[in-house]
């Protein structure tokens, strides 16, 4: 686990590395793409045989290569759990890395044969060996496996190899000695990085001039390497990857764990305890106590996290000298500055490592390539279809094909049990801008198959039937294609009971239509569930605080108090808001710290409403048209109100 | 050593595709892929497309690619970097695994979590204590970042 965080952060010692050689930056940066280009050019030129051989090897038979290289056999290396590789990945596996393990099952292996005859098997040999190896546990089968195979191990010189020097055979018996014989002989280097950690026979190191290395080391030289990257406080000190560089910043500098709490994705390091201290000072809270100043590390991310410490741990310390701390306290925040990046740090953030922030959901690209991906996957990889699948996007997208026939076609088109070709048409609709017409018309298909199959898969048992919700989810979507999906909705019906503010025109009597969504909510007392959807549907239409809202309450119970009172959702939104006919479909629990701010002009209460009723207790409010309820009259309430205030209270505190 | 491994690992998956998920290389670099992950019908990661980028050290094969999700996700073993916590892919690597292997075991990651060896402990603990929360949670997800 621990281990796995590493990764995110490999990419960032690159820049702890970059700002140490800042001036280099742009020159490295433009260097970058030439570097790009030579390495994948000479790499091509340099393997070109073997690409070659790899393009080719269906031909071939699949045993002749290695699995592990996918290089051609040339000994093979036998386990006893039957697995064969070439004896270099073998060989690489047992003398370099020093594992004993099988390279495909990870079983431990105390003994392997390396042998010329490719095709023969573990078991086939007996126990007749040309030559045994002690040391990695290796039978021979022949003498010429053998010494070709430890021959690897050889310190041997390339170029005195290629041009049959007289002492082309001589082993330097060290990296030291081989490079210095490289030096003193040829001008030449080899990089003393790789040859510690790349876990590479000597014979597999590059050999470079000294400008050469000085690219290898800083730039990389092909291969997907990009150079070894170099500490930016311990100066000039390269590592062999990333993985030895964060190894080495977290034993031997600091990080600040209070900005890493904040964004793990830029972790700050900084040279030793002193500077990260100064850190702290500028950029966290940290405790002043001699006691805590000690112990080190005592830093709090803001100032409650601090005084919560303090109190904890430093009672006493406030309780006999409050103003000395409290004046110290205070210089806290009055430089609340995050400094982040110290001295010697001021590296350059441009250097974005991840990607991660392109690959927002939203953007169009990701929406196509997922497009591409799921319509993919939908026809299992078919090419024919998928080329009649981009057909479709094409016509679509030059308008010799709508919506609603795309959506045919697809159904046509996608056959498969588990395609979801609303999923498509989302997908689709994204890769348009949101104010486009064919996102809309997409968007709207979608939010369609969405109310439809949420009215349908909800279990609510209030629900009495599909009649009512269709028509307001079309009005709904119509009205509202930018909200893109299902849970916005469940947000809506969230912030409903905002919508409930006590109106100045507000009617008991008027208001007989919350009592369902009342008590569908809370179904506790009486119960109306066939009302209940209807309810239901109005309060969804009513979020988009829209004229639509009208026809579907008025049918429901006309009454001329209400339409009284439509003016007010005119010319303002706010008004309209406090529209009396809206439903209260939220828990009590809610309503009266979202309701006080919203009680309107006293002046207005006064026109429309009786003195008892008292205008700034929401819950009044509430309770009077739960009461009104089932027909009962609010003169004849009063007691039973009473008795359910107390009730309330009991729930709500 | 590794360029061929991949080149070899890329004709494979032309050739031979596996199912439910997908992987290439971003632009010329052989060394940085990119792949995708449906989500698995019978998890709440179902009708998710989901990102993933490759990095292919040099040494690939004997050290393991580092893969991390760039799509969010909600799943106990998958912080909000996108990394994954799979034995695979650290210690438990074997040369002979295969980007192609490698995502089939996130896929069955996804399905079945790991929530003893957590990632992400908070999501751990909703996932041990309830699991319709954290399949509820898991959906919103993947409907928001992933359709």
């Amino acid at each position: 686990m621990s281990d796995n965080g590493k990764n995110h952060q490999r990419s960032d010692f690159r820049r702890v590395q970059a700002s140490t050689g800042g001036a280099n930056a742009a020159k490295s940066k433009k260097n970058h793409t030439n570097k790009r280009n030579n390495r994948s050019g000479s790499s091509w030129n340099r393997d070109g045989k073997h690409l070659h051989n790899g393009d080719d090897d269906e031909e071939f038979n699949e045993k002749e290569f290695c699995i592990i290289c996918a290089d051609r056999l040339h000994y093979a290396a036998l386990s006893p759990c039957s697995h064969r590789t070439c004896h270099k990945c073998s060989f690489r596996q047992r003398a370099l890395f020093n594992k004993k393990t099988c390279l495909v099952c990870r079983s431990e292996i105390e003994q392997l044969i390396y042998t010329e005859q490719l095709e023969s098997k573990y078991d086939d040999f007996g126990d007749r060996f040309a030559d045994f190896n002690e040391q990695y546990g290796i039978n021979f089968t022949s003498r010429e496996v053998a010494s070709d195979t430890l021959g690897l191990l050889k310190f041997r010189c390339n170029i005195c190899v290629s041009e049959k020097r007289e002492d082309f055979d001589r082993d330097y018996g060290s990296f030291n000695k081989y490079k210095e014989h490289l030096r003193d002989e040829h001008n030449k280097t080899i990089c003393m990085i790789c040859a510690t950690f790349k876990k590479a026979f000597p014979c597999e190191l590059k050999i470079y001039t000294p400008n050469q290395l000085r690219n290898h080391q800083s730039r990389g030289d092909g291969e997907g390497f990009r150079g070894h990257p170099m500490c930016g406080f311990c100066s000039g000190r390269r590592f062999y990857s990333d993985d030895e560089l964060y190894l080495h910043m977290r034993d031997q500098h600091e990080k600040c764990h209070i900005c890493d709490r904040i964004d793990p994705t830029q972790p700050q390091y900084f040279k030793n305890y002193d500077q990260l201290f100064e850190h702290f000072k500028n950029a966290h809270y940290i405790c002043t106590v001699q006691s805590c100043l000690d112990d080190k590390f005592v830093v709090f991310r803001d100032e409650i996290e601090l005084q919560a410490h303090i109190l904890g741990e430093h009672g006493d310390i406030i309780r006999g000298r409050p103003k000395l701390f409290q004046s110290e306290l205070s210089t806290f925040i009055s430089t609340p500055s995050r400094v982040i990046r110290e001295d010697g740090m001021n590296s350059n953030f441009s250097r974005n490592n991840s990607g991660r922030e392109t690959n927002s959901n939203g953007s169009p690209e990701i929406a196509k390539l997922r497009l591409e991906e799921r319509a993919k996957h939908y026809l299992s990889g078919s090419t024919g279809e998928l080329e009649k699948f981009n057909k479709l996007n094409q016509d679509f997208d030059k308008g010799s094909l709508s919506a609603d026939g795309l959506l045919t076609d697809y159904n046509n088109l996608f056959k498969s049990p588990n395609a979801d070709v609303y999923l498509l048409i989302r997908n689709l609709a994204e890769t348009y801008p949101s104010q486009s017409i064919k996102f809309r018309n997409l968007n709207a298909i979608y939010q369609r198959h969405e109310q439809q199959e949420l009215s349908r898969t909800s279990a609510l048992p209030s629900l009495s039937g599909d009649s009512i919700a269709p028509v307001v989810n079309s009005v709904w979507s119509a009205n509202n294609n930018n909200v893109s999906s299902s849970h916005g909705r469940g947000v809506n019906r969230m912030d409903l009971p905002s919508l409930q503010s006590p109106s100045p025109s507000h009617d008991v009597f008027a208001s007989q239509s919350r009592n369902p969504s009342y008590k569908s909510l809370n179904s506790s007392r009486r119960s109306s569930p066939a009302q209940a959807p209807v309810v239901r549907s109005t309060s969804a239409a009513s979020t988009n605080n829209n004229a639509n809202v009208k026809p579907t309450y008025l049918d429901k119970k006309p009454n001329p108090k209400s339409t009284k009172s439509l003016p007010y959702q005119g010319p303002n939104k706010l008004a309209g808001l406090d529209l009396p006919s809206l439903p209260t479909p939220k828990p009590k629990v809610h309503i009266p710290p979202v309701n006080r701010p919203n009680i309107p002009d006293p002046k207005q209460w006064g026109k429309s409403k009786p003195p008892q009723e008292s205008p700034q207790d929401p819950l009044d409010e509430l309770l009077t048209a739960s009461d009104t309820s089932s027909s009962s009259q609010s003169s004849s309430s009063n007691k039973k109100k009473d008795k359910r205030k107390q009730l309330l209270f009991h729930i709500g505190i | 050593m590794s360029l061929k491994r991949i080149t070899k690992e890329l004709n494979d998956l032309g050739r031979d595709p596996p199912t439910s998920c997908s992987a290439g290389p971003v632009g010329d670099d052989v060394y940085h892929w990119q792949a995708s992950i449906m989500g698995p019908p019978d998890s709440p990661y179902a009708g998710g497309v989901f990102f993933l980028s490759i990095h292919f050290p040099t040494d690939y094969p004997f050290k393991p690619p580092k893969i991390a999700f760039t799509t969010k996700i909600y799943h106990p073993n998958i912080n909000a970097n996108g990394n994954i916590c799979l034995d695979i892919l650290k210690d438990q690597w074997s040369p002979a695994l295969t980007i192609s292997k490698v995502l089939l075991s996130i896929c069955s990651l996804l399905t079945d979590a790991n929530p003893d060896d957590p990632l992400v402990p908070e999501i751990a603990h909703i996932y041990k204590t309830d699991r319709a929360k954290y399949e509820a949670q898991a959906r919103e997800w993947t409907k928001k970042y992933a359709v």
